[in-house]
């Protein structure tokens, strides 16, 4: 009897010993959180599968960072809730990162920056202004839309306030809807979902405004978008912050990039993050 | 949350409390009147008549307002031939899509309401007052309608705190009221739970003061010898001690 225990006790150690290591390496899986509404940054295609620049950015990182990723589609309004929660590890998709937010949460290093741009109707007389100026003063008295938690919002909120009606959307959707049907005079957002609309057949009506607005005149628009994520989960921030240097400098994030914007959005490496 | 982000949040907040006042103050006087012609149609001799109103009462109540709404707002603005229309001019502006897909639900609720406040008149008393020699017309003046309101008041109470807070869904069409405000101040600060909770106590206060007032009008228009106390426990602790003063004091005697 005494013989049948100690061996059983010497197989559950035994099994415990092969275990434990192997139990360390196989780390949980990432759980991606995004908005899958945004082109090119995330989308859902018709069979409900996520892709977009995010998407295969993720994809990378998730490969260098030798860990297996699950993606999950979720309404922008619910993810930061969700991400304090830990339904998610990180949120992707076009989180610009700013101070507010950091107070609060984490970033990863930013990974792409492009310029956001007015846009109206081409029939508004409102394009061809050679800088923010000119443009500023043709908007006055207009009713101007934008996504509600963008840059975009403080953007306006910071330029153009008391001077325009401000309307605020919850998606991009909504927005492209009402400055088809003329309901604002002219909707401020980042170029790529202008572009994708100024393709499209129904956007035909529409037209990106000049100049861009440069994150770099506006130094309060932050330095790009990043990966957000809760603020003790430093091993998971170095893990990703180095699989983005690697991305980086070895061209990766580039061609990404132009696969889905048709241009270079990527950021430089983070000389904090990644060194000299 | 700091006190200077608590007090920015709260006097946002106050700002937007008008424009959910607002919506609901529009909206219901709009819907009794819907409600009004609906039921006085579902009572009509003609069969036709009976059919529109009961096929508008079924199907506004079926679909869904955020539907309602959004067909509405962004339905409708689909069609340029609307838009070429002097009918944009009312479906252009966001807060009268809002006023006009609210009243016409709550149109739809409070016919229902109407029906169950008259289904509830006895038929004694139509009865009772006709012999009387009142015509149809006085009958339902001082008879039926009396009875009606009193029996309809507390499900259109109900109805009243409902749409209340169904103003919230108009902040999906950038009506910024209450709840559109705190989404926004949300994304702002991130402190989702701190903000909601505020919106929440706000969204209770308003319909705490509300229900107060329609207890207060519910009894106004009962009959005096129906009237229950209003604070009912407050009224047996004093009569109570009545009784124990006027027990102490025929005992002294």
């Amino acid at each position: 009897m005494q013989k049948t225990i100690r061996s059983l006790l010497s197989a559950l150690v035994l099994g415990a010993m092969l275990c434990g290591p192997a139990m360390a390496q196989d780390q949980a899986e990432v759980r991606i959180g995004t908005d899958g509404g945004y082109l090119p940054w995330t989308s859902t295609t018709p069979s409900g599968e996520l892709t977009g620049f995010e998407i295969d950015l993720a994809k990378q990182v998730c490969d260098r960072m030798k860990r297996s990723c699950r993606f999950t589609a979720q309404p922008w309004e619910g993810q930061v809730p969700a991400l304090e929660q830990g339904k998610y590890d990180i949120l992707v998709g076009g989180i610009a990162i700013t101070p507010e937010r950091e107070k609060r949460l984490a970033f990863t290093q930013s990974y792409a920056n492009l310029p956001i741009n007015f846009a109206a109707a081409k029939t508004s007389s409102l394009n061809g202004k050679a800088n923010w100026r000119e443009l500023k003063a043709a908007l006055a008295g207009k009713t101007i839309g934008v996504q509600s938690g963008t840059q975009s919002q403080k953007f306006v909120d910071n330029e153009l306030k008391g001077e325009v009606t401000v309307r605020l959307y919850d998606n991009q959707d909504s927005l492209n809807l009402d400055l088809l049907a003329g309901r604002i005079d002219a909707a401020l957002a980042g170029r790529s979902p202008w572009i994708a609309l100024t393709r499209s057949q129904q956007g035909e009506p529409i037209e990106i405004l000049s100049p861009d607005i440069d994150f770099d005149e506006f130094n309060y628009l932050g330095v790009g978008v990043g990966g957000l994520m809760r603020k003790n989960e430093e091993d998971l921030r170095k893990a990703w912050d180095a699989a983005l240097c690697d991305l980086k400098t070895s061209g990766e994030l580039k061609s990404i990039s132009e696969k889905w914007f048709g241009f270079d959005v990527s950021t430089k490496p983070d000389a904090k993050v990644c060194g000299a | 949350m700091d006190l200077e982000t608590a007090l920015h949040v709260a006097s946002e907040l106050a700002g937007a409390i008008w424009v959910t006042l607002a919506l609901a103050a529009v909206t219901l006087p709009l819907g009794l009147i819907l409600a009004g012609l609906a039921t006085w149609a579902r009572r009509s001799r003609h069969r036709a008549l009976r059919g529109v109103a009961s096929a508008y009462v079924l199907a506004f109540r079926s679909i869904p307002l955020l539907v309602q709404i959004f067909v509405l707002y962004y339905g409708l603005s689909q069609f340029a031939w609307l838009r070429a229309s002097p009918v944009w001019i009312v479906l252009k502006d966001p807060f009268a899509c809002a006023v006009i897909a609210m009243s016409v639900c709550a149109g739809a609720y409070t016919a229902e309401v109407m029906r169950g406040g008259l289904a509830a008149v006895p038929q004694g008393a139509i009865e009772a007052a006709r012999a009387l020699g009142l015509s149809r017309f006085k009958t339902f003046l001082l008879v039926t309608m009396p009875i009606a309101i009193r029996r309809a008041l507390p499900a259109y109470s109900n109805e009243i705190v409902v749409t209340l807070k169904s103003t919230s869904l108009a902040c999906t069409i950038t009506v910024m009221e209450l709840t559109g405000v705190a989404k926004d101040l949300m994304s702002q600060t991130f402190a989702v739970i701190e903000v909601f909770c505020m919106v929440a106590l706000i969204y209770l206060i308003i319909n705490m003061v509300l229900i107060f007032l329609l207890r207060l009008v519910e009894r106004l228009l009962t009959p005096p010898y129906q009237r229950k106390p209003m604070l009912a426990g407050a009224r047996r602790v004093v009569s109570a001690a009545k009784w124990r003063s006027i027990g102490a004091a025929s005992q002294k005697g």
